[in-house]
């Protein structure tokens, strides 16, 4: 466990003093503090639509923050031959990975949390509240946002152990577009209503996909809780808990091809 | 190593299989309640880089912009590009209430001819699309709201569906208190007058036990309000001889229903250019604040409000539905209807039409149901009462045919052409500087 926290801890540090990510984390919050003005253009229903574009600025931004963290994570320490000193130290090869992993989730941890911080401040200067109904649905979309991104990222670890960064990059990408049509999909497919060699297809995908759209509650959060008939905690907390358990599946699979892989 | 591989396989097991019965037993049922959009998002008219957004998982920012869009055409009077965005936004993020609210409201009230009549045929789609929105937000007053009112006020008939969907409104959580009352409004126009008394005195002491507890100014006045509501309405009922007729008491006291207002309607439709009608006529209310309703449709074209299942979101243009609310002055009204520079609303593209006048007590302002009564007892009319259109009302309607080439001044027609009702009298043209001569019906 001290391996595990010791490269985390320095991967945490890296991320953090790479400058692109932290230009990445200054274009996020520039559009963060823009979007007030929005509500100028948008008299009508301004908190929903300001809302909904702060949040998918966010949302693009950790997406982004996710892939280029850790689409780089192993191939420039084998390029820098750094794993090399790791490894000769009495560290596993899982230990290293999930350090990585975690100093990685850190990293988007610790960036979604700032720029919550200052959407927040935002939309409080903005609406003149600090009233807590107001502002907690923004809060709540960011905290889903974190596992949705650790799952993107626990992906994108995963292709980084057999795929070369650009491969990477367009797998993850792909990966999370169609992971996030997977509901909708399925709604419509998978009953099998274009065919039963779709539906079956669906099905199967449906299952064995990490399903991003099972952590999006942006539209239960910007609408208001009292649209929702079910409990958004119970279905937040449900996602969560979909998120750690596909994040152990995609890292179990990961230790598995990275045992394997010759560096 | 074998061992440590074994277990890892055999978590790895159990993880797929539990993140599978989480999504496909927990997470998918209610993802599918509260926040599916029906479909998948993807809808034509999106943009390649809006699309791409919208498959990223990014429906609701998508659906802002497009918003920000709608909200541009809307103020620079480009109306006809407001009813594909709306649907767009609401395909996209159909938890988005101002959108449905504000689309419906477009919809049934600004899609207007040159003299500002709106399409009555558009309102079928403003109602589909509000119901669609209240399948996706059930939790919430808004929409609820919102569709009763359209039944309310544009429509202004049908009224048991307003209360209906007031009904609804009113017992959903955190609906305005100020909103309430308008249920007890609804029924007086559903002629369920003691359910209105019921409302308004649950409302009276919803707002005075309410009063006792916060004792502020804002209380102070919604329970005034709630009070005044009340009182007024147990007076109409007494004036109005509703308690008397209960009693079996009617005929013995002097109600202000009794001696009915005889409406002595009459009317002259006259073809003055083509298509353009003026309707001239008098009746027996001589204050302010009643319409005749007159409508000019296709013979066999009977507008239902109701959307039809599946209904698309275009209107038929084939059609002809014309509706104006006449102002009514001094016992008489005049309008030149002009329908000519408004092709695509009125076509005329059946060969006969019908043209009707009606009056309904329920839609009547308070101040002449006094003296109407809420189901038209205190007025007569030696021709066009009629008892049968609005069952349970005695309401005012009559019609007159017309054919297209009457209404197009061609063939025999080409001159003009005029209807007078039996024992019309010529009336003298509205000026706006008219005197109101009698505020009430009262004397």
């Amino acid at each position: 466990m001290t391996q595990i926290l010791a490269i985390a801890g320095t991967t945490l540090g890296e991320a953090i003093r790479r400058r692109v990510l932290l230009i990445i984390l200054m274009v996020g919050l520039a559009f963060i503090i823009i979007m007030p003005g929005i509500s100028e253009l948008s008299a009508r229903n301004s908190y929903d639509v300001l809302s909904n574009m702060t949040l998918g600025i966010i949302k693009i931004t950790s997406a982004i923050l996710a892939v280029t963290l850790t689409v780089y994570l192993l191939p420039n320490e084998i390029e820098r031959r750094t794993i090399y000193t790791i490894l000769s130290k009495p560290v596993q090869r899982a230990q290293f990975l999930l350090g990585k992993y975690l100093g990685s989730v850190s990293a988007l941890v610790v960036m979604i949390g700032l720029m919550t911080i200052v959407l927040i401040a935002a939309f409080a200067i903005q609406l003149k509240t600090t009233d807590a109904k107001t502002l907690l649905p923004l809060v709540r979309q960011s905290v889903m946002l974190v596992f949705q991104m650790s799952l993107l990222a626990a992906l994108a670890l995963f292709f980084s152990t057999f795929a070369t960064p650009v491969v990477n990059f367009f797998l993850t990408g792909l990966f999370f577009v169609f992971g996030n049509l997977m509901n909708p999909l399925f709604n419509q497919l998978g009953s099998g209503k274009a065919g039963p060699v779709v539906g079956t297809l669906m099905k199967a995908a449906h299952y064995v996909i990490p399903n991003f759209g099972n952590l999006d509650v942006q539209g239960g959060a910007t609408a208001g809780e009292a649209q929702i008939r079910g409990s958004e905690l119970v279905y937040m907390f449900n996602g969560a808990i979909y998120a750690i358990v596909y994040i152990g599946i995609l890292m179990i699979l990961s230790i598995f091809l990275f045992e394997k892989r010759e560096v | 190593m074998k061992k440590p591989r074994t277990l890892l396989l055999g978590i790895l097991t159990a993880l797929l299989v539990a993140q599978g019965v989480l999504s496909q037993r927990f997470i998918f049922p209610q993802w599918k309640r509260d926040y599916s959009t029906g479909n998948l998002g993807i809808a034509e008219g999106l943009t390649p880089d809006q699309l791409l957004a919208s498959l990223s998982g990014l429906r609701t920012l998508v659906a802002g912009i497009l918003w920000v869009k709608t909200d541009e055409y809307f103020h620079n009077g480009q109306f006809d590009a407001v009813v594909p965005l709306v649907r767009l936004v609401t395909w996209l993020d159909p938890r988005q209430e101002e959108v449905y609210a504000t689309g419906a409201w477009h919809i049934a009230y600004n899609f207007t001819d040159e003299q500002n009549r709106s399409d009555r045929r558009y309102i079928p789609l403003a109602l589909r699309l509000l119901q669609e929105g209240v399948q996706y937000n059930q939790n919430h007053y808004r929409l609820f709201h919102e569709t009763g009112w359209l039944y309310y006020h544009k429509i202004d008939d049908d009224y048991d569906k307003a209360v209906k969907w007031f009904e609804q409104s009113v017992s959903k959580p955190g609906v305005l208190k100020y909103l309430r009352s308008i249920l007890a409004s609804a029924y007086q126009r559903d002629g369920r007058i003691e359910d209105a008394l019921v409302w308004y005195a649950k409302l009276e002491k919803d707002a005075a036990d309410e009063f006792a507890v916060t004792k502020d100014p804002t209380t102070r006045i919604l329970k005034d309000t709630q009070e005044k509501n009340l009182n007024n309405h147990l007076i109409r009922m007494t004036s109005r001889g509703y308690f008397g007729k209960k009693a079996g008491v009617y005929d013995k006291y002097p109600y202000d229903t009794h001696n009915p207002v005889n409406l002595n309607f009459t009317f002259k439709v006259e073809v003055v250019d083509k298509k353009v009608i003026r309707v001239t006529g008098t009746w027996g209310i001589p204050t302010t604040g009643a319409r005749v309703r007159c409508v000019l449709r296709d013979a066999d074209y009977n507008l239902k409000w109701e959307p039809a299942p599946g209904l698309d979101f275009d209107i038929d243009r084939n059609r002809t539905f014309m509706l104006d609310p006449l102002y009514t002055q001094n016992g008489r009204f005049d309008r030149r209807i002009d329908m000519s520079r408004n092709p695509t609303m009125y076509g005329f593209k059946s060969d006969e039409y019908v043209l009707e006048f009606y009056f309904s007590p329920r839609s009547a302002p308070p101040h002449i149901q006094d003296k109407i009564g809420w189901n038209g007892e205190g007025m007569t009319d030696r021709q066009f009462i009629d008892d049968k259109v609005r069952p349970g009302q005695r309401v005012l309607f009559t019609s007159v045919k017309l054919t297209r080439d009457q209404i197009l001044r061609r063939g025999e027609y080409r001159d003009g052409y005029v209807y007078r009702s039996p024992g019309y009298k010529e009336v003298t043209t509205l000026e706006e500087s008219d005197v109101i001569f009698r505020g009430s019906m009262r004397n």
